[in-house]
């Protein structure tokens, strides 16, 4: 193996280079490279981006799997890509290529950052950058490339049902949504997911922290009561979805039956457009205040006892200690939790999607919901896929001015 | 001579065999085991599995696995699902609605081929299923399970009070004076009729029948904002003001609907004629269930109704061994005698014509009488619309009404915005 110093080596300059065996290893992945980049560019642009040039050569492989696929045999036969006979390539490797065309890019780029890293690198470094290399290779293929493909689905004219091949049409499906029908939808499910975000982070704030407040004691009761608060967080959204569909049910539900023996008749919660989204919040408050619960609690056994005590030798009061303390002690915590609740918050679906679909109506359709009917009810995936990104782009950008604005606001000095 | 006349007759028997297989491409010839995704609930799994067994002593050599999915809806999630990644069950059920948007993708095996295959008599189907179950003039599907919109009513009630169902749209106003009870404070007692609001198919006739075009002809305009359309929406709001109706919509309502009539809430409701039986169940010895035919126009000569229920298919992207086998399924799935036994345990009626003038079809209308009334009127069923959008309109137009008959939004206007938005989604088309 490579020592310290058996990639770079000094010349009589006094100046660090490669040594030859690096620069060997560094010319082969530079070829690697090259011919993984080339392959899964020309399977990508055949592929996934339909070039008009190449389609006639992807038709020729579609139905090569067609018929392979249909009488259960490998796939067989050439294709040539240049005509004359230049470039005869077997048909099942063009295949190879056309699905796994982003693997082989990424692949490519990665023999190319490597050759680059052994001609200016040190060994100790290329070291690093090897372990760190499987985890980056597995955020490309299943974080960004997933959101760059995205990207370019929205500019296609692709149907749920109609896959392959996609046209591009440009900005069309930008054009549906902020000219045409899609914004009236677009501009009322926004609203419906920010008034939802808007409570949801309402009831895990301020409902977490009061509920922290109380069981902010250590001893055996509250220690099984905070664990049955938090329970709820481990049941799976659908299922308490169901649950909550009877509680909530106009005539037969039990909060309406224990709100009549109050002599209060409730409303039927999720057929009603003005009552729905409040019965989605009934579930959520149930499932995420003990949630909250717990990450303010554990926050505030970590302020300093001292604190409190040199308050209560000035004079301060509950009240005061609690204003002046504790609040300020916990905003990084408030942070937190601000941050992660609107993020899923503004992704809300599960419960959505069982409790009403997105009705009655359109008085619960909140995007996420919207962007899943514009693909598995309408089969419109593009549309779908322009609605994505421009979510996308809203959280990312109100994500950021959170965190821009938190560091100015909020003190991690404990 | 012997040896020679021997040989030839071998020549001619290993030619004929030979002439024979060329012939049909589509027969198994070795054991094979395939998937059936299907969408009927828990109580009919005693039949199904009843007829997958007989299936498999006809057919030892293939073995079906039934697969219950979900509703309709699910299937038709999982099966696009399935067929992205290649991984496809070699049948599955589809709601009578679907075979328009999956023929124009391309999604079902065609099925001309193996018909001719083996003579399979699509014509005992009738002209509407037939154009109901195909895609340009192919045949993509088969209808095994058949319903249609009905009303259920209480017939004892109508006997006992002297209603009489409504056959058009304009009686529905006195026949719902008579038929609903109010409490003594003003409150509804019983709802002469309730809506299945949560699906376009149980109101939609009620437009077409008065002349109502969801799509017009030029494809790419629509009439829901117009005259006709407005005036049946008013009516229905009005009756629904009055108390006199209900309009299900929302989590739960095709429950919230049967429960209601079940109870006596509601003395009729429009629902679909494949849970006969269910009604009857439920009911039990409350009152006697009747099955009418939905009101027709008000010309007192269109009752059109749609076909419901469900097609069975085989993905195109099935290996060609799953779709032989499952092309057998499906023929024994749409025989005579096992069509007739699904229809009399399920509810629904059956497709083929050929069991009609049968004995055993006898015997199944006097165990259900009220299938006569459908029976009866089953040349107005008619296939559904097969226009790929049709489904995402009809979704547009369901949350119209809901908006003018639940939060009371002004008709012509929500009319307006729907027919602007309808146009709109045919234009990419």
């Amino acid at each position: 193996m490579f020592g310290v110093n058996d990639m770079r080596k000094q010349n009589q300059l006094g100046q660090w280079q490669p040594t030859k065996a690096a620069r060997r290893a560094s010319l082969l992945l530079f070829i690697l490279s090259a011919a993984f980049i080339t392959a899964g560019t020309y399977g990508w642009l055949m592929g996934d981006w339909n070039l008009e040039s190449l389609r006639p050569i992807a038709a020729e492989v579609y139905e090569a799997r067609r018929v392979a696929r249909s009488f259960e045999q490998p796939i067989t036969g050439t294709v040539d890509l240049f005509g004359e006979g230049r470039g005869t390539v077997p048909i099942a490797l063009l295949s190879l290529i056309m699905n796994n065309a982003i693997v082989i890019i990424i692949l490519g780029i990665t023999f190319l950052v490597n050759a680059i890293m052994l001609r200016i690198q040190s060994w100790e470094r290329m070291k690093d950058f090897m372990c760190v290399q499987p985890a980056l290779i597995f955020f490309l293929l299943f974080v960004y490339y997933p959101v760059i493909d995205l990207v370019r689905i929205s500019f296609t004219d692709m149907r749920m049902l109609v896959p392959d091949p996609q046209e591009f049409i440009g900005f069309k499906n930008y054009e549906w949504l902020f000219l045409k029908s899609g914004w009236n939808r677009f501009s009322e499910s926004l609203l419906i997911t920010a008034r939802y975000t808007f409570w949801e982070l309402f009831i895990t704030l301020v409902g977490g922290l009061l509920l922290a407040l109380l069981f902010n004691r250590m001893n055996k009761t509250f220690n099984a009561m905070r664990a049955v608060v938090f329970m709820p967080k481990y049941i799976a959204v659908a299922t308490s979805a169901v649950v909550f569909i009877w509680i909530l049910h106009g005539n037969h539900g039990i909060l309406n039956y224990v709100l009549s023996l109050f002599g209060i008749k409730g409303p039927n919660w999720l057929v009603q457009a003005d009552t729905a989204l409040m019965g989605i919040l009934i579930l959520t408050t149930w499932r995420v205040v003990g949630y909250a619960m717990m990450i303010y609690l554990s926050a505030m056994q970590g302020i300093p006892k001292d604190y409190y005590e040199a308050a209560e030798i000035d004079g301060a009061d509950s009240v005061q200690r609690f204003r002046f303390i504790t609040l300020p002690m916990l905003a990084p915590t408030t942070l937190f939790l601000f941050v992660t609740t609107f993020i899923a918050s503004m992704k809300v679906f599960q419960s959505v999607d069982v409790m009403t679909g997105g009705g009655p109506g359109t008085a619960t359709n909140v995007l996420v919901q919207w962007i899943y009917n514009l693909s598995f009810r309408d089969f419109r995936a593009a549309r779908s896929a322009a609605v994505s990104v421009i979510f996308f782009i809203i959280l990312l950008i109100t994500t950021a001015a959170t965190m821009r604005w938190s560091n100015r606001s909020v003190s991690y000095d404990s | 001579m012997k040896k020679s006349l021997s040989l030839v007759l071998a020549l001619l028997l290993t030619l004929s065999i030979g002439m024979v297989a060329a012939a049909n491409p589509y027969e198994v010839t070795e054991p094979i085991t395939i998937t059936w995704w299907h969408a009927h609930e828990d109580q009919l799994h005693e039949y199904l599995n009843y007829m997958v067994e007989r299936f498999h002593e006809e057919n030892p050599l293939i073995r079906v696995e039934p697969v219950y999915i979900g509703s309709y809806t699910e299937i038709n999630t999982q099966l696009i699902a399935a067929i992205a990644s290649g991984d496809v069950p070699a049948l599955a059920t589809a709601n009578t609605s679907y075979p328009p948007s999956y023929g124009a993708a391309g999604i079902c095996e065609i099925l001309d081929p193996y018909i001719e295959a083996y003579n399979f008599d699509v014509a005992d189907f009738g002209e509407g299923l037939i154009t109901a179950t195909s895609y340009n003039g192919k045949q993509i599907v088969l209808p095994y399970l058949i319903s249609t919109q009905v009303m259920y009513y209480n017939k004892t009630a109508a006997e006992a009070e002297g209603i009489t169902m409504p056959k058009t749209f304009d009686e529905m106003e006195a026949f719902l004076e008579k038929a609903t009870l109010f409490n003594e404070d003003g409150t509804t007692k019983r709802y002469g009729t309730v809506f299945g609001g949560w699906d376009y198919w149980y109101y939609e006739t009620l437009f077409l029948n008065n002349g109502v075009k969801v799509i017009l002809e030029d494809g790419f305009s629509t009439d829901l904002n117009g005259e006709a359309s407005v005036y049946i929406t008013t009516k229905m709001k009005e009756w629904i003001d009055k108390g006199y109706a209900y309009y299900a919509y929302g989590t739960g309502a095709s429950s919230n609907m049967r429960q209601l009539f079940w109870d006596g809430g509601a003395f009729s409701v429009f629902h679909t004629s494949s849970l006969y039986d269910t009604y009857v169940t439920q009911v039990g010895d409350n009152f006697e269930v009747g099955m009418a035919w939905l009101p027709g126009g008000n010309d007192g000569v269109s009752f059109l109704s749609e076909v419901g229920g469900a097609t069975i298919l085989i993905p195109a992207v099935a290996t060609q061994k799953q779709k032989n086998a499952a092309w057998q399924f499906m023929m024994f799935m749409a025989s005579p005698e096992i069509n007739l036994y699904w229809a009399d345990k399920t509810g629904y009626f059956p497709t083929r014509q050929s069991v009609m003038g049968t004995e055993a079809y006898a015997e199944y209308l006097e165990r259900k009488p009220e299938m006569n009334n459908v029976v009866t009127m089953a040349g107005w069923i008619n296939p559904r619309n097969t226009h790929p959008a049709y489904d995402t309109i009809a979704n547009e137009w369901r949350s119209a009404l809901y908006l003018i008959f639940n939060e009371d939004a002004p008709i012509q206007a929500t009319l307006d915005n729907l027919a602007q938005t309808v146009e709109e989604i045919l234009e990419d088309y």
